[in-house]
């Protein structure tokens, strides 16, 4: 009995893996099968990405992306915060320094006197900048006599 | 045609010759890498680059041995491979079974006649099968996939893994004794 055992077993084994034979893919599989082979000879698509590339992807992108939108986050926070906290702690000087910039007009610039200016006042005469003769008669120039010292006074335009 | 005068034309760019070819040993390169990795999506992709690969490998191909050996060690290298990166252990899928399955006589006998568990179905036969399978390394499991599920002989095995004809044999007597202890129940 022991014995038809033993020679039973391998002969049942041997049915079972023959029986793995009738494992079959999906029904038309193989109709399309050569197809594929020869679109991916034809046009080849891009390597299958790394484990290290799908975990970038899949993982430490999103999660990147995150910190860095909650880091953006808290500085806007900790600024907002921090502006709050100044407010508070002095109301009435931060109102008034924001008064006085919402008034504040901006600084006009300082009228040219050349006759405060020494250095307008030398260059007066060589001026293209409509000098007015104060004084001095016409045909000075062709005097042999230092010639007067002309006011001239000039505004911006 | 014969298998050489299509590798002739396909190492010359013939696609066509290419695709008699695919179509020639998809079902037997598909069934390897099935029974290797236990999932129809994985074998699927395996035959897939397997087929690809040839072809761009066909160039060096010198036709030291048939087309059909060239091409099965390029896929069971990828299986071997593939199963070293993904050491899963996915369960085959119970609906794969062809129902011709039902009516062969060897499988009638097995679960009606003498099985001490008579009331084990197919699915449950199938699925104990296919955890006792995944229990073997790959070299193992490579043989008795070659040689007891598609029926290749030890001669065209030691060709396909480059090893002589006693490693095939050994490898094989190894293998078929760790499954009959893991069926046990199932087999006496």
């Amino acid at each position: 009995m022991e014995k038809e055992s033993h020679h039973e077993s391998p002969r049942r084994l041997g049915s079972l893996l023959k029986w793995k034979r009738h494992e079959q893919p999906p029904p038309g599989y193989f109709s399309s099968f050569s197809h594929g082979v020869l679109a991916e000879i034809q046009f080849p698509s891009e390597p299958p990405s790394s484990p290290w590339a799908s975990w970038w992807n899949q993982v430490a992108g999103p999660a990147l992306a995150c910190s860095y939108g909650l880091m953006l986050g808290g500085i806007l926070f900790i600024g907002l915060a921090a502006s709050q906290s100044a407010h508070d702690a002095h109301p009435s000087s931060f109102v008034q320094h924001w008064a006085i910039l919402g008034s504040q007009s901006p600084p006009r610039m300082p009228a040219l006197e050349t006759r405060d200016n020494p250095v307008l006042l030398g260059s007066a005469s060589l001026s293209s900048l409509s000098p007015v003769i104060d004084s001095g008669p016409i045909g000075f120039m062709f005097e042999d006599r230092p010639s007067p010292i002309a006011r001239v006074s000039f505004s911006p335009r | 045609m014969e298998d050489r005068a299509l590798v002739r034309r396909a190492q010359q760019g013939d696609l066509e010759a290419y695709d008699t070819l695919v179509r020639r040993y998809q079902e037997r390169i598909y069934a390897t890498l099935y029974h290797m990795t236990s999932s129809h999506e994985d074998a699927s992709d395996l035959a897939q680059e397997s087929f690809v690969k040839a072809f761009r490998a066909l160039p060096s191909f010198k036709g030291d041995s048939s087309f059909f050996t060239w091409l099965y060690r390029i896929a069971v290298n990828k299986a071997i491979n593939f199963r070293k990166l993904k050491k899963n252990k996915a369960q085959m899928s119970l609906n794969d079974l062809d129902f011709t399955a039902e009516h062969d006589p060897a499988i009638v006998e097995l679960i009606s006649e003498k099985t001490p568990r008579r009331d084990a179905s197919l699915a449950e036969l199938q699925q104990h099968l296919n955890e006792a399978l995944q229990e073997l390394s790959e070299v193992h499991r490579l043989v008795v996939t070659l040689h007891d599920i598609q029926g290749l002989s030890h001669e065209e095995i030691s060709k396909i893994l480059d090893c002589n004809v006693g490693t095939v044999r050994s490898r094989l007597f190894y293998a078929r004794q760790q499954l009959q202890a893991l069926l046990a129940g199932y087999l006496q």
